[in-house]
């Protein structure tokens, strides 16, 4: 095969024992690879019912035929569970270094089954395979893993880690690979913990072959070129990282503050892209075959939030920062740093302490309990919250259950800002009316990566629409979802469709895997992981009636700035969203749509 | 009113926002040009027209939902430019 490595590598961890299986070419046509494959396989291993945290939930690290070669920021790997966080499918997504790794240790995929019964970590050296106790790393950080690992097997192997939060089954907590990416979102890092797996170290030697290898360096160059034609990828990712984003979404009104009561931050300039440059920015760090390097690399050199790491990233500026009313650019750096260790969703752990904050404001929730005063604003409570959630320790058993169970559990669900109980993103849909569809009916709960409408409607690319409006915008998140399905299942990195279009990874894909898609067929593959993606949920008893968001979004009209006055118009943009679909009115798959894709 | 300036623009000012007094869009980027000169022209014109991958906001509002470049300004309004970027 080319692009594939054709294999799939088979770990039971109850019995202990190793299986390398053939890769079925079908299923690696109709799915690609990654969140495709790595989904078809789940969902057809795994009863959809399953208790995320059981020894029957399986867990998948599943890469890309772009995945290894050098096609632009070809450099990630999906990572596919049940989450326990949402209880739906989720597919988590990573770069660095690890994925291409596993591509040149040889296999596509690695399906982790059953539970260890004491502490392991899984040795990948080629064909070699081998399980050993994790009895020694149990309990450590992320950071302290990865020193030991490194420090017996050497750098040449590449590392993916759980840290204290994914022993503690914190519902959000991440896989963390090369020390500091992270398959963040959905706490597939919570299954991995459950599995009693500590960490997974590979080393490969084979190449990733290529079916046509003039074609390929053609479309490389062009594309290439495209990346450096574009302000985005050239010029704003490299020189400010995603936090860019942090003055332009609060000037758009969109920047959801003190846990979304209003959607601009007076303290915007302090946490923003501009001013992380400026202050603590040492340098730009890239995932492997990336011309972009838009990961960041900070100091804080002294004071009580001294540290040193990767990040903080837009998403984490504004979790620690608007979102909690906190203003302290070190602070939300030490929490993203602490995050790293512990090996925590960012996203999830900001928002949850926002939702708390309100909660503790308006009473419902007191000191006593908490434990802190955790009022808007307190960098302090904020940093400790943090880490009593990695370790469950007071308040932070309640806080390790996300937003969405710590409201519901004090009868206020409606404090959780959230879908399908997994936290929103940095951006207000009442302000970005297309985005508030995509949060609704994400297969993984909110989220931004599955159709980043906030490209087209406040960055302008590939074009500029009205945020304000809803007309027209079920059609352009059917079309970014199944694109996005893609773009993951490839083994390339989303930041390239800032510069490169569908027709661009077509190219990208035949070159590589010369298997003879057509545009149109690729897409499709797009809309089968949809749909794949929504009938599992709908078995795991997730279904449409969860294609919500939560009250405020649709109840509270945002108190000011250009989007005044507005909530999401959702049922309008949904209806609309299912007829593009194919689906009912309902909003359930039709066995025709079923039979088209071929699922 | 208020002009703000965001990412890479502000390589070019040194400065992150200026008041300035004019009736117009247009007039923002005529004044920015001459206060600036050519790196700033270069920025935001292309073709002698405003380069497509600027982004103006009035009050927050993208201007191509306004009156374009000649979307009236008032004393306390905010403009906001910034050349294309994006994140996630
Ligand atoms: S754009 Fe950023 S996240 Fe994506 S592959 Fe490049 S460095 Fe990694």
């Amino acid at each position: 095969m080319n692009g594939w490595m054709g294999q799939i590598l088979r770990i039971n961890l109850t019995e202990e024992t190793v299986n390398v299986e053939e890769l079925d070419q079908t299923l690696a046509k109709d799915y690609i690879g990654a969140r495709g494959l790595g989904t078809k396989i789940f969902c057809d291993e795994v009863e959809p019912t399953v208790d995320p945290l059981a020894h029957e939930n399986k867990l998948i690290f599943a890469t890309g035929p772009l995945t290894g070669t050098a096609a632009v920021s070809g450099s990630r790997y999906n990572v596919v569970t049940k989450s326990p966080l949402t209880g739906t499918i989720a597919a988590s997504n990573s770069g660095g270094y690890f994925p291409s790794e596993l591509k040149y240790a040889g296999y596509d995929v690695v399906i982790f089954e059953g539970k260890a019964s004491r502490p392991v970590y899984i040795v990948i050296d080629d064909d070699q395979v081998k399980i050993e106790s994790a009895e020694e790393l149990w309990g450590e950080t992320i950071l302290e893993t990865d020193n030991q690992l490194r420090a017996k097997y050497g750098d040449n192997f590449r590392i993916a880690a759980i840290g204290p939060a994914g022993e503690n089954l914190v519902k959000f907590a991440c896989i963390m690979n090369d020390r500091e990416r992270a398959a963040g979102r959905s706490g597939v890092g919570a299954v991995m913990g459950s599995k009693n797996l500590k960490a997974v170290i590979v080393r490969g030697t084979q190449g990733v072959r290529v079916a046509n290898k003039g074609k390929f360096k053609d479309v490389l160059r062009n594309c290439l070129g495209k990346i450096k034609e574009s302000g985005v990828t050239n010029e704003g990712l490299p020189a400010l990282g995603t936090a860019v984003l942090v003055n332009i979404i609060s000037e758009h009104g969109n920047l959801p503050t003190r846990n979304f009561q209003k959607g601009n931050f007076e303290g915007a300039e302090q946490v923003s892209g501009e001013a992380l440059a400026d202050e603590l920015l040492v340098k730009n760090k890239a995932c492997a075959g990336c011309p972009i390097g838009c990961g960041r690399v900070s100091l804080v050199p002294d004071g009580e939030y001294k540290g040193f790491g990767e990040g903080p990233e837009y998403e984490t500026l504004w979790a620690f920062g608007p979102d909690c009313g906190i203003d302290n650019l070190e602070a939300i750096t030490k929490d993203n740093f602490i995050c790293n260790e512990l090996g925590l969703d960012t996203i999830t752990m900001g928002t949850t302490i926002a939702c708390a904050m309100e909660m503790y404001e308006e009473g419902i929730i007191t000191k006593d309990e908490l434990g802190l005063e955790l009022e808007f604003g307190n960098a302090q409570a904020m940093v400790e919250a943090v880490k009593l959630t990695g370790t469950r320790e007071g308040i932070g058993d309640l806080l390790a259950e996300g937003s969405y169970r710590l409201a519901e559990k004090y009868d206020c669900p409606e404090y959780s800002m959230s879908s399908k109980k997994q936290e929103y993103p940095a951006y207000d849909p009442r302000g970005s009316q297309g985005m508030g569809l995509e949060y609704a009916t994400s297969n993984r709960g909110g989220c931004h990566v599955r159709g980043y409408l906030t490209s087209p409607e406040i960055l302008g690319i590939p074009e500029a629409i009205d945020p304000l409006t809803i007309e027209g915008k079920a059609e352009w998140v059917k079309i970014f979802q199944d694109l996005t399905g893609v773009v993951d299942a490839s083994g390339i990195c989303l930041f390239t469709t800032f510069a490169l279009g569908g027709g661009d990874i077509h190219e990208l894909l035949e070159a590589v895997t010369g298997v003879g898609y057509t545009e149109e067929e690729m897409m499709k593959v797009g809309e089968r992981i949809w749909n794949l993606e929504r009938l599992f949920n709908y078995e795991a008893g997730v279904g449409p009636d969860e294609d919500k968001l939560a009250k405020r979004l649709v109840e509270e009209p945002l108190p000011e700035g250009p989007a005044e006055g507005k909530v999401v118009g959702l049922e309008t943009m949904l209806e609309e969203y299912y007829q593009l679909r194919g689906w009912t009115p309902e909003g359930d798959v039709k066995e025709e749509k079923i039979a088209e894709l071929g699922i | 009113m208020k002009v703000k300036l965001l990412a890479t623009l502000r390589n070019i000012t040194d400065c992150n926002e200026l008041e300035l007094e004019v009736e117009n869009i247009q007039e923002v980027v005529e004044k920015l040009i001459e206060l600036y000169g050519e790196e700033m022209k270069t920025e935001l014109l292309e073709s002698d027209q405003l380069d497509e991958t600027i982004t103006i906001l009035v009050n927050g509002r993208n201007m191509l939902y306004l009156n374009g470049l000649k979307t009236k300004l008032k004393r306390n309004d905010i403009v906001t430019i910034f050349p294309q970027v994006a994140g996630g």
